[in-house]
């Protein structure tokens, strides 16, 4: 895969590694990521990791487009001998369907399966997370089960209740905060992904692996109830 | 001490700082002040340094009574701002007294002011930052803006303003008046014009290709109009409408202030301040960094049109408003210096 690299507008530029998401290009991101912490280029300001790509915020009137793009060839060629970091593991506790998961019928019937076949498969899948983003905590997953991608709502819902887990497309995520949504929300998780109080404010970071672990109305309660 | 208490709020006034940055990677938007130049000139007037919060007023500014002497500095968009019903000049550190009641109207030309005070004002740091982020509600005052009733405390002002505000109280004499201004003043950049049309110079994106030809030339051409639902997450722009040659999906990517998204209705949308993180919609151009205060200073109703330019002219006028800030800066610190010396 040669690494795209393109400007966005005058102080911002991408290094896009494919079109499409995919695990390879996350760990690739991760590891450029990871080399440039460790040798900042001058006028730096922040690096985001991104579905197959990187972007990189940085002082224009310190090193120009140009300049960046110099600098950043040699360090693409390092990455196929870099290993990208190890990721971190978490298991995030779902209460599926219900008054939580108003959209599992209508994923279960689209996908042609029972609501427990969704239930099943959407839970067995080893995510990544991809990046982070559209409100804050928000993650986009990869590797959701083909059979369970749904088209978004055409009308999204005015606010969708924090800890919703949604499928959008392709891809699932999880909203962290109330916000209006589109996606097809098929459970609830008691657990916080956005604490401003800490760092990261996020609980997630992009490169994370997660595993969604079902549990029942009760137990949602239980760690709801704990977590406050 | 006593703060500033709110009387009357404005149409939208926000506790903003120079942003929070770091956290793009956690879907946190860098926020701060909309219009960067007036709020840096702003408090490096009043002796602070960059990222020191100040009160951010929209298109209708607010009434505000001192509860205590402060040192300040308004910049930006004009709102005839008053102390005690008596103009009260711009540009420049004026030390407003006690009991004082500053009053700002709506603006005339330009949308954005800023009202610095030595030291700052003296709300929560939340996620390293002091701006107000009312859509991650998130402090600034609580995540939104000011109401009426509301006491902003201010932080204490450093060394270099006390003796500042002295050399003005000492300017004085024995005239009585709510405030006392400083003779010289600063230009800041951006000049808009009253006529409420806002020019901006844009940088093609690599979706620009993508729209169809009439569309590329419609953006060029044409002028398009500040829409009512526009704010500090970004600008809605209604004109012709733009069409890219065939629909696509567009995987989310980052996005920077001053992207110009297309989404499917044909209405361009601008994103500033506050915008959402990552976008899904085709970024068709990008206005240039040194125009964003421009752009920022226009508002609902205003009418906006695109110049295209070169990367290297986007980097080159960057480099020169760069340059511009940091010999006001000098000039700034040059007139603390010399009231220092005078005060010793």
């Amino acid at each position: 895969m040669k690494p795209d690299i393109y400007p966005l507008g005058d102080s911002a530029l991408i290094v896009r590694f494919s079109e499409y998401t995919e695990a390879e290009s996350i760990n690739r991101v991760r590891s450029l990521f990871k080399l440039l912490k460790a040798e900042p280029i001058p006028g730096l300001i922040e690096l985001v990791p991104a579905l197959g790509t990187l972007a990189v915020y940085y002082r224009p009137d310190i090193c120009g487009f140009r300049e960046w793009r110099e600098r950043l060839l040699p360090l693409l060629n390092r990455l196929s001998v870099t290993e990208a970091p190890p990721a971190n593991r978490l298991s995030i506790p779902v209460c599926y369907g219900g008054e939580f998961g108003p959209d599992l019928p209508c994923v279960a019937e689209s996908a042609g399966l029972s609501e427990q076949e969704v239930i099943r498969l959407h839970s067995g899948a080893e995510y990544v997370v991809g990046m982070i983003g559209f409100v804050p905590g928000f993650p986009y997953l990869v590797g959701l089960p083909h059979a369970l991608a749904t088209p978004r709502r055409t009308e999204p819902r005015v606010s969708v209740p924090p800890g919703s887990i949604g499928i959008g497309g392709n891809q699932t995520g999880i909203y962290p905060v109330s916000v209006p949504g589109g996606w097809r929300l098929i459970g609830r998780t008691p657990v916080r992904l956005f604490r401003p109080e800490e760092r990261p404010p996020s609980l997630l970071s992009p490169g994370d692996i997660v595993r969604f672990i079902p549990i029942e109305r009760g137990q949602f309660a239980e760690m709801e109830h704990r977590a406050l | 001490m006593n703060g500033i208490v709110v009387m009357k709020p404005g149409a939208f006034s926000t506790v903003q700082d120079g942003g929070r940055w770091g956290l793009q990677k956690y879907g946190v938007s860098p926020g701060g002040a909309m219009e960067m130049l007036s709020y840096r000139t702003a408090n490096m007037l009043v002796g602070n340094a960059g990222n020191v919060p100040a009160l951010e007023m929209t298109l209708l500014g607010p009434t505000l009574e001192l509860r205590q002497d402060a040192l300040v500095a308004v910049c930006g968009a004009d709102m005839r701002p008053k102390a005690d019903g008596r103009h009260l000049p711009m540009n420049r550190p004026v030390l407003v007294k006690a009991g004082s009641v500053v009053s700002f109207g709506a603006s005339v030309g330009g949308s954005r002011s800023y009202l610095a005070v030595a030291g700052g004002f003296d709300v929560p740091r939340v996620l390293g930052g002091f701006g107000c982020y009312p859509a991650a509600g998130l402090e600034g005052l609580a995540g939104r803006p000011i109401r009426e009733g509301d006491r902003l405390g201010l932080a204490a002002p450093g060394k270099g303003a006390k003796s500042f505000a002295r050399h003005l109280a000492a300017l004085q004499g024995s005239e009585s008046g709510s405030f006392i201004a400083e003779g010289w003043s600063v230009a800041v950049a951006p000049s808009f014009a009253e006529d409420k049309h806002f020019h901006v110079r844009v940088l093609p994106g690599k979706r620009f290709s993508r729209l169809s030809a009439e569309s590329q030339a419609l953006l060029f051409e044409r002028y398009f109009t500040v829409g009512t639902q526009s704010n500090r997450m970004g600008y809605r722009l209604k004109g012709p409408k733009l069409q890219l040659a065939e629909a696509s999906e567009m995987v989310s990517e980052p996005v920077t202030p001053g992207t110009v998204q297309l989404p499917p209705g044909g209405d361009p949308i601008v994103l500033m301040a506050d915008r959402q993180t990552t976008g899904g919609y085709p970024p068709v151009a990008y206005v240039i960094s040194a125009d964003l205060p421009l752009l920022a200073q226009a508002a609902p109703g205003d009418s906006v049109s695109f110049e295209r330019t070169s990367l290297a002219e986007a980097e080159r006028l960057y480099a020169e408003q760069q340059r511009k800030i940091r010999l006001l800066e000098r000039m700034i610190a040059l007139k603390y210096a010399e009231v220092g010396r005078e005060n010793e």
